[in-house]
């Protein structure tokens, strides 16, 4: 059980273990271990790398703000995901055309609203800017084939709806490359996008849920809302923490 | 600004009992575990002590002292002890307050 609670010491940040390290694995030396001391390391751990600025003399930006824009990238494309499979799991006459446009306005306002998040640390943008790019081709390319073996009609649906969320993002990053003095002016205005993609995340899984009302609707269906509420909870989250670490920074 | 205990979310509880313990003077983490199981009963697990004491440290509410071996002591600052103080003085009316609506008083 000691080397167990030694081992997970590993799972801290870097900083941390150079700082807290030692003194941890003495104590962990010291006191009897149990389960409960295992589940606590983990939590730490976790606990570490979502909140940087803990440690003294650490700081939310950077990292934290890089993290916050990729957590906030990938909750988007699980957002998508999850809504992919609801053209085939809801009843025939449900009426898709709002809960799509709501899923695109998300899309839209997700990419832009990860725009100033970019701006935490030099060296990470180029990297984010790869992630940013390559989740969304990847997106594209899933949620096109999906579209296409749904059959003629829905796929142009989809295409369209695929399009435009990764021309958003594909302009969201392309602004984000170009760096002058008007960004912390670009930083301040994602503030008002990123208010508005969590608001339309939120909407979509209101009207998701309400479509799913329905008794023959599959339990599928409430899976899927479930994963879009979680996506949408985390990218609130990410966006919250990221706006913090730029307006500490 | 002064800090408040409040403001450090799931780790204000703890955070409050190593102030407690280091009221009477610096301890290293075994010690403080030990001191606070003591008057507490509560048991503080290391993942849980450690982030409270590094938020508690980046507050400037305790302070690191020369490590001894590979333990290093920590002790209360001033700031620390005014935080302590008015977190107990909140503890204390809030005490009274139902001591008072219970018909303690």
């Amino acid at each position: 059980m000691k080397a167990v609670a030694q081992f997970l010491l590993r799972l801290y940040p870097q900083a941390w273990q150079e700082r807290y390290g030692e003194e941890m694995a003495e104590l962990l030396s010291q006191v009897p271990v149990t389960l409960r001391t295992l589940a606590d390391l983990v939590r730490g751990a976790l606990d570490a790398h979502l909140h940087p600025e803990a440690l003294p003399g650490g700081s939310l930006a950077g990292k934290a703000v890089w993290t916050s824009g990729a957590i906030i990238v990938g909750a988007t494309a699980l957002f998508g995901l999850a809504w992919m499979p609801l053209g085939f799991l809801l009843p025939a006459e449900a009426n898709l055309g709002p809960l799509q446009w709501c899923v695109v306005l998300a899309f839209l306002a997700v990419s832009v609203a990860s725009v100033p998040l970019l701006w935490g640390s030099t060296w990470t943008r180029s990297t984010f800017l790869l992630f940013g790019m390559g989740a969304d081709a990847l997106l594209l390319t899933l949620l096109y084939i999906a579209g296409r073996r749904s059959g003629p009609g829905y796929g142009l649906e989809l295409g369209l709806l695929l399009g435009g969320g990764f021309l958003g993002s594909l302009a969201g990053f392309l602004i984000a490359a170009q760096k002058d003095e008007t960004q912390e002016r670009l930083a301040r205005l994602g503030l008002v996008p990123g208010a508005l993609a969590t608001a339309a995340m939120w909407a979509g899984i209101a009207m998701t849920l309400r479509i799913a009302v329905p008794a023959d609707a599959s339990w599928w269906v409430l899976v899927c809302g479930l994963v879009m509420l979680s996506a949408a909870g985390s990218a609130t989250w990410a966006l919250r923490r990221g706006v913090s670490a730029l307006l500490r920074a | 600004m002064r800090t408040s205990l409040t403001e450090l979310g799931r780790f204000s509880d703890p955070s409050l009992l190593i102030l407690c313990s280091l009221a009477s003077g610096p301890k290293h983490g075994y010690a403080m575990i030990q001191d606070i199981q003591a008057f507490s009963g509560t048991l503080l697990e290391p993942g849980t002590l450690y982030g409270a004491l590094a938020r508690l440290e980046g507050r400037g509410l305790i302070e690191p002292q020369p490590a001894e071996e590979r333990r290093r002591p920590y002790r209360l600052t001033a700031e620390g002890a005014a935080a302590l103080k008015e977190q107990l003085a909140t503890i204390d009316q809030i005490a009274q307050t139902g001591r008072q609506r219970l018909g303690l008083l």
